[in-house]
């Protein structure tokens, strides 16, 4: 793999861009999209706890060629007291309007629907206490989410479900998980990465997600960790990587190509370019900042 | 600084007790969005005791002899346990002393 300066990777970006003219831009421009974005992507910019992620745990049962994440084991007993305490540690503070939660992990979340349901049982019983009611969203690959696990999700009170959909090599059995998601939820989303050897499939998905109803898609840049370098540049021996936050694969100019492409065919959902920039705001320093066009904006949602 | 044994206490307006994962814990409300692990403390049985005594009524003597009556060790071990349990409540603000008790 070849590193590429962060000037070159930006002046490329950058450049790609100017040639989307539906382009809107979010979070001081760090957010490049096309249509309305998730809820939950906006609470990316908001600094905890007006957003908060739930790591649910490091098992899964797909194992994606691009995976960077590896955690060395399961959430002990005292860092799930420290994550559950801090719930409830926020919600005595008087300006507590959590605008969003998501459960994520290094492992596939809905191997851990146990877990979701003790968390969830947290946040209603702190509800009372909450200024706003936030918006509840999960990540999975999608092979666990049949009818029966989306029906619970529901009850639970989960407001939209985000499908991982390249780990399963987008399956016809995911796809399908997700047209019934589509009746339950306030929105499902297909969040995946930015990875090249995905483009012909992805681009025949792009009217399945239209059929389906997907509101959102993201598509994120594949992190470079120590996890997948060496297995990514044996995959993609030219590709090149850079970093700002964190080390990412140039994608090509996927993303926009998929833009452009959803605005020629006037598919209905959003698409979104979850690169370094967003990253470096969801994950850094600059995450302790509220940025002026985040507030206000969850009010409602279209 | 070593506490009096006529000093009373009581929790602070401001923490609260949540059992999670079977372990009893302290938490204290902050006024902002900054996260500070002081604000989080998991309490043992005996800190547990010692808490549900901490009553604004009853003075650290009373409470001595209340968990030396309930537990089969030394009194000075008790009343160390005690004082340094008490001292780290002070220093995170969760309980405030409302008082002497007066004989």
């Amino acid at each position: 793999m070849k590193l590429i300066s962060i000037q070159e990777a930006f002046t490329r970006k950058f450049e790609r861009q100017k040639r989307v003219p539906a382009l809107g831009l979010h979070a001081s421009g760090h957010c490049a999209h096309i249509g309305p974005i998730s809820p939950g992507c906006r609470g990316c910019f908001e600094p905890d706890p007006f957003r908060r992620n739930i790591l649910c745990g490091a098992r899964c049962n797909l194992k994606c060629g691009y995976c960077h994440e590896k955690l060395a084991g399961e959430p002990d007993k005292e860092w799930i007291i420290r994550s559950k305490a801090r719930i409830y540690k926020d919600s005595y503070a008087a300006d507590y309007a959590p605008k969003s939660v998501s459960f994520s992990g290094g492992g596939e979340p809905l191997l851990y629907l146990d877990v979701i349901e003790e968390y969830m049982a947290i946040f209603r019983e702190v509800a009372p206490r909450m200024k706003t009611k936030p918006w509840y969203y999960l990540y999975t690959n999608g092979i666990l989410a049949n009818r029966t696990v989306l029906h619970r999700l529901k009850e639970l009170g989960f407001d939209e479900i985000r499908f991982h959909l390249g780990a399963s090599d987008f399956s016809s059995e995911v796809l399908g998980n997700m047209k019934e998601a589509a009746h339950h939820f306030k929105a499902i989303t297909v969040e995946t990465p930015a990875w090249p050897p995905h483009r012909k499939k992805l681009f025949e998905t792009l009217p399945i997600l239209n059929d389906i109803g997907v509101k959102h898609l993201n598509l994120g840049e594949v992190e470079i960790k120590k996890h997948n370098m060496e297995r990514i540049a044996a995959m993609l021996p030219e590709a090149e990587i850079y970093q700002c936050h964190e080390m990412h694969l140039d994608d090509g100019g996927l993303v926009y190509d998929v833009m452009e492409e959803v605005v020629t065919k006037k598919f209905s959902y959003s698409v979104l370019d979850c690169n370094c920039f967003v990253k470096s705001m969801q994950r850094g320093p600059a995450k302790g900042i509220r940025h002026e066009e985040n507030i206000g904006l969850y009010a409602s949602y279209s | 600084m070593k506490l009096a044994m006529n000093s009373i206490f009581q929790p602070s307006g401001t923490v609260f007790l949540h059992d999670l994962e079977g372990e009893t814990i302290l938490v204290s409300a902050s006024n902002g969005i900054d996260h500070n692990d002081n604000e989080v403390l998991k309490i043992n049985g005996t800190g547990r005791a010692v808490w549900d005594m901490l009553d604004g009524k009853r003075d650290v003597n009373a409470v001595l002899r209340e968990m030396s009556n309930r537990f089969d060790a030394p009194e000075q071990a008790i009343r160390n346990d005690i004082e340094t349990f008490l001292q780290e409540l002070l220093q995170r603000r969760m309980i405030v002393e409302v008082g002497p008790s007066y004989p």
